[in-house]
C-alpha cells in the first residue's frame, strides 16, 4: 500500500520528466497518449490503495508514510511525508480519476494544436501538484503543493499565450493565488513558532491546549488559512480570477477550475477543521463568505452570455455551497458536494467543450441554439449534469441545507435561507443554458458552422464525458439522505465529521429545495419560449441586471484601488528613475566627457614635448623632495 | 687613493644632462634613442657608485637590470625606426604625430 501510494503521487511527475526530455523526438499523438496512460496508471495506484484501505478497520485507516527529512532546523523539522486517510483518499481518487478522464478528453480536444506536447506536460504537472497538495501530511508540504497547483494553473490559463487575454488572465490568477499562499505561510509561521512542527496530527491534537478557543492567535491562524482557501476557491473577495481563467483551454477549465483545484479551499477547511472549531468567529465567517459568494455568483450567472463563463460562475456558486457547508460544521456534506460537483461540473464543462469544438470555437450562447437534434448524446449527458447542478440527483446540495437547519444557529439559518435562494438562481441559469444552446430555433451561425460530418466529436472526447455522466448518477447513491444509510458520511466520519439531520428535516428541506429548483427550471424553460418576455423582464430589472453584468463591480473596485495606484506609483517611480537618477548619471557622464575632450588636447603626438613635460615633472618632484629633506 | 662618490655622481649628472640635451635638441629618432641610452647609462653609473659607497650589491644588480631593459628598448626602438624609415622617407620626430589624440 505504501509503494502504491508513492507511485500514485510520483507517476505523473515521472510523466512530466519523460515528456519534457523526449521533447519533439516523439510524435504529438504519442506524447498525448503517454500523458494519458500515466494519469490512468496513477488512478489505478490510487484504486489499489483504496482497496487496501477498505480491507482495514475504519479506525486503522490513517497512514503516514515518510520518504526522508525534507528540511531540518533545530526548532522545526519538516519530513517529506504523505498522509493517506479517508479524506485524502477521497481527494486522491477524484484528482487522479477525473484527471485521467480529462487528460484523455484533451487528446481529441487539443488535436492539431501545434504545442500539444507542452499541454500534456502541464496537465500531468498539475495532477502531480494537486496530489501533493491532498496527500501532504504537514502544512509545509501542503503549501508546496498549494503553490505548485497555482503555478500549473497559471501555465495552463496562459497556454494560448499568443493572445493577450489569456496572458492577462494567467497573471491575474497567479497574483490572487499568491495572496492566498501568503495566508497559509503565515499560518505555518504560527505553528513553527509555537509548536515546532507543522504535522497535521500533532498540530490538531495540540491546537486546543496551545492556542485555546476563540483567542486572538486561534483566530489569526484560522483567518490566515481562510485567506488561502478563499483565494484558491475563488470566494469573495478574491474570486475575480476564476471567470477570467476561462481563457484557458476547456479541459483545463474542467479539471482545474471546476473539479479539483478550486475546491482545494474546501478540502483545507475540512482537513483543518479543528483549527476552525477553535476560532468560532472565523468559522462563521467561512459560512457567510460561502453564502455571499453563492448568491452573487448565481445572480451573475443569470446574465452571462459566454457558455464557459456561465459554468464558471456556477462553479463559484457551488463552491459557495461547499464553504457554507464546512462553515456550519457539515464537513462530510461539504466533501460530498465536492465529490458530486467534481463529476457533474467536469461533465458540464466537457460537454460545453464538445459544443465549442463542433461550432469552430464559438462560445457565445446567443449564437447557438437547436443543437439537440445534431448532438443527441451530448444533450443527454448535459441533462445529467444539469439535473445534478440543480440538486435533484445527487442530492448533495439539499443535504447541506438539511445539515444547516439541524445545526440551527444564526449562521446556519442564514446558510439555509441563502442556499434556498441560491437554488432558485441555480435552477434558472442551468435551464437557461440548456435551452439556449440545445433547443429552440437553430441560429444562422450554428447552421453555417456546425460540422455534422463526423458525429458529435472524437471518441476520446465522448468516452470521458459518458464516464462522468455515469459517475454522476452512481455517486448519488453514496449519500442519499432521507435517513437512509450514508455510505460517504460513514466513510469520512473519523476525518471529517458529519451532521445527521432528522429524517423529517431532511425530507422537508429536500422537498423545498426540489420545488424551488425544479420550479425555477420549468419557469425558465417556458420563459425562453417567448423571447419578448425575457426582454420585458430584463427591462423590469434594469438596475440589478446592469449590476450583475458589471459583475457587482469587483473588477472595477480592484482596478481603482489596486491597479490604478500601483500604475500611478510605477509611472512616478519611472519618471524619478528617468529624470533624477538617469539625469544625474547623464550630468556626470557629460562632465567627464567634456573634461576628457579638453585634456585630450595635451596629447599632441610630439615626442619632444612629452619629454619636456616629463623632465619638468621630474624636476619639480626632485626640487620638492630636496627642499623637504633640507628643511 | 679613493675617488669620492661625488665625482662619480658629477660625471653621471653631466652624462645625464648631455642625454637630456640630445633628446630635446635633435629630431632624428635614431639620435633620440642614443641620447636615451646615454641617460640610462648615466643612471647606471650613479647606481654603481652609490652601491660601492654603501658596500651593498643591490645597486649593481639594479644596474644589470637597467642594462637588460635598455637592450630590449633599443631592439624595439630600432625596429620602429626601421619600420618608419620604410614607410616614410623623412625621419623627424616632430612630424611623426599620428599618435596624437
Amino acid at each position: 500500500m505504501e509503494t502504491l501510494a508513492w507511485l500514485c503521487l510520483f507517476i505523473p511527475l515521472l510523466s512530466v520528466a519523460l515528456l519534457t526530455l523526449a521533447g519533439s523526438r516523439i510524435s504529438r499523438e504519442a506524447a498525448a497518449w503517454f500523458g494519458t496512460v500515466m494519469a490512468i496508471a496513477s488512478f489505478l495506484c490510487a484504486l489499489g490503495v483504496f482497496s487496501g484501505m477498505l480491507g482495514e478497520g475504519s479506525s486503522a485507516r490513517s497512514h503516514t508514510y515518510t520518504l526522508y527529512t525534507w528540511a531540518a532546523s533545530p526548532t522545526l523539522k519538516v519530513p517529506f511525508s504523505i498522509l493517506v486517510d479517508q479524506l485524502s483518499m477521497t481527494e486522491m481518487l477524484i484528482v487522479s480519476g477525473v484527471g485521467a478522464l480529462i487528460v484523455m478528453y484533451s487528446i481529441g480536444y487539443m488535436r492539431g494544436d501545434v504545442k500539444e506536447r507542452r499541454f500534456f506536460i502541464y496537465l500531468d504537472l498539475f495532477v502531480f501538484s494537486m496530489l501533493l497538495l491532498v496527500m501532504a501530511s504537514n502544512f509545509v508540504l501542503l503549501l508546496a503543493g498549494w503553490g505548485m497547483v497555482g503555478l500549473s494553473s497559471y501555465l495552463l490559463i496562459g497556454y494560448w499565450h499568443e493572445r493577450p487575454e489569456p496572458v492577462q488572465a494567467a497573471k491575474k490568477a497567479f497574483i490572487m493565488n499568491a495572496i492566498g499562499d501568503v495566508g497559509i505561510a503565515i499560518a505555518v509561521f504560527f505553528m513553527a513558532r509555537d509548536l515546532g512542527t507543522t504535522d497535521f496530527h500533532t498540530v490538531f491534537s495540540q491546537a486546543g491546549a496551545t492556542w485555546g478557543v476563540g483567542t486572538t492567535t486561534s483566530n489569526l491562524i484560522a483567518l490566515a488559512l481562510l485567506v488561502g482557501a478563499v483565494a484558491k476557491s475563488a470566494q469573495i473577495p478574491l474570486h475575480t480570477w476564476l471567470p477570467d481563467a476561462m481563457e484557458g483551454p476547456t479541459p483545463v477549465s474542467a479539471l482545474i477550475h471546476a473539479a479539483t483545484m478550486v475546491t482545494a479551499g474546501v478540502y483545507l477547511v475540512a482537513r483543518a477543521h479543528v483549527l476552525f472549531q477553535n476560532a468560532p468567529d472565523v468559522h462563521a465567517l467561512v459560512a457567510l463568505i460561502g453564502v455571499a459568494t453563492l448568491l452573487m455568483a448565481g445572480v451573475i450567472a443569470l446574465v452571462q452570455t459566454d457558455i464557459k463563463k456561465i459554468i464558471a460562475y456556477s462553479t463559484m456558486s457551488q463552491i459557495g455551497y461547499m464553504f457554507a457547508a464546512v462553515g456550519v460544521s457539515a464537513y462530510s456534506e461539504g466533501m460530498f458536494h465536492l465529490l458530486a460537483h467534481a463529476f457533474f461540473k467536469a461533465l458540464l464543462f466537457l460537454g460545453a467543450g464538445i459544443v465549442i469544438h463542433a461550432l469552430s470555437d464559438e462560445q457565445d450562447v446567443r449564437k447557438m441554439g437547436g443543437l439537440a437534434s445534431a448532438m443527441p448524446w451530448t444533450t443527454r449527458m448535459m441533462w445529467v449534469g444539469t439535473i445534478a447542478l440543480i440538486g435533484i440527483w445527487p442530492v448533495s446540495k439539499d443535504e447541506i441545507l438539511a445539515a444547516a437547519i439541524h445545526n440551527g444557529d444564526t449562521t446556519a439559518l442564514i446558510v439555509y435561507v441563502g442556499g434556498l435562494i441560491g437554488a432558485f438562481f441555480t435552477g434558472i441559469y442551468a435551464v437557461r443554458l440548456m435551452k439556449l444552446v440545445f433547443y429552440g430555433e437553430r441560429s444562422e451561425f450554428a447552421k453555417e458552422h456546425l460540422h455534422t460530418g463526423h458525429g458529435e466529436g472524437p471518441w476520446e472526447m465522448m468516452f470521458p464525458v459518458a464516464v462522468l455522466a455515469i459517475g454522476t448518477l452512481v455517486v448519488g447513491f453514496l449519500s442519499i439522505g432521507f435517513g437512509l444509510k450514508d455510505i460517504f458520511g460513514d466513510w469520512l466520519a473519523s476525518t471529517a465529521p458529519t451532521i445527521l439531520p432528522t429524517t423529517g428535516q431532511d425530507v422537508l428541506t429536500t422537498a423545498i429545495a426540489w420545488t424551488v429548483g425544479i420550479g425555477a427550471g420549468v419557469w425558465t424553460w417556458r420563459l425562453y419560449d417567448r423571447p419578448e418576455r425575457v426582454a420585458a423582464i430584463r427591462r423590469r430589472f434594469e438596475v440589478p441586471a446592469i449590476i450583475a453584468e458589471r459583475k457587482f463591480g469587483w473588477d472595477d473596485l480592484y482596478y481603482n484601488i489596486g491597479y490604478r495606484p500601483a500604475a500611478w506609483l510605477a509611472t512616478f517611480l519611472g519618471s524619478f528613475d528617468r529624470w533624477v537618477i538617469g539625469g544625474s548619471a547623464w550630468v556626470v557622464a557629460r562632465t567627464v566627457r567634456l573634461l576628457g575632450f579638453e585634456t585630450a588636447e595635451a596629447q599632441t603626438g610630439i615626442v619632444r614635448q612629452y619629454a619636456a613635460v616629463l623632465t619638468l615633472g621630474a624636476a619639480v618632484t626632485a626640487v620638492y623632495f630636496l627642499g623637504k629633506a633640507t628643511l | 687613493m679613493q675617488v669620492g662618490v661625488e665625482y662619480f655622481v658629477g660625471v653621471s649628472a653631466v652624462l645625464f644632462g648631455i642625454g637630456l640635451f640630445g633628446v630635446f635638441e635633435r629630431r632624428s629618432p635614431l639620435i633620440l634613442l642614443l641620447s636615451v641610452e646615454l641617460m640610462l647609462n648615466s643612471s647606471n653609473l650613479a647606481l654603481i657608485a652609490f652601491a660601492r659607497q654603501l658596500g651593498n650589491g643591490s645597486g649593481q644588480v639594479f644596474a644589470l637590470i637597467v642594462m637588460g631593459v635598455a637592450a630590449s628598448e633599443v631592439v624595439i626602438g630600432l625596429g620602429l625606426v626601421v619600420a618608419i624609415a620604410r614607410r616614410k622617407a623623412e625621419l623627424d620626430v616632430d612630424t611623426l604625430t599620428s599618435l596624437k589624440h
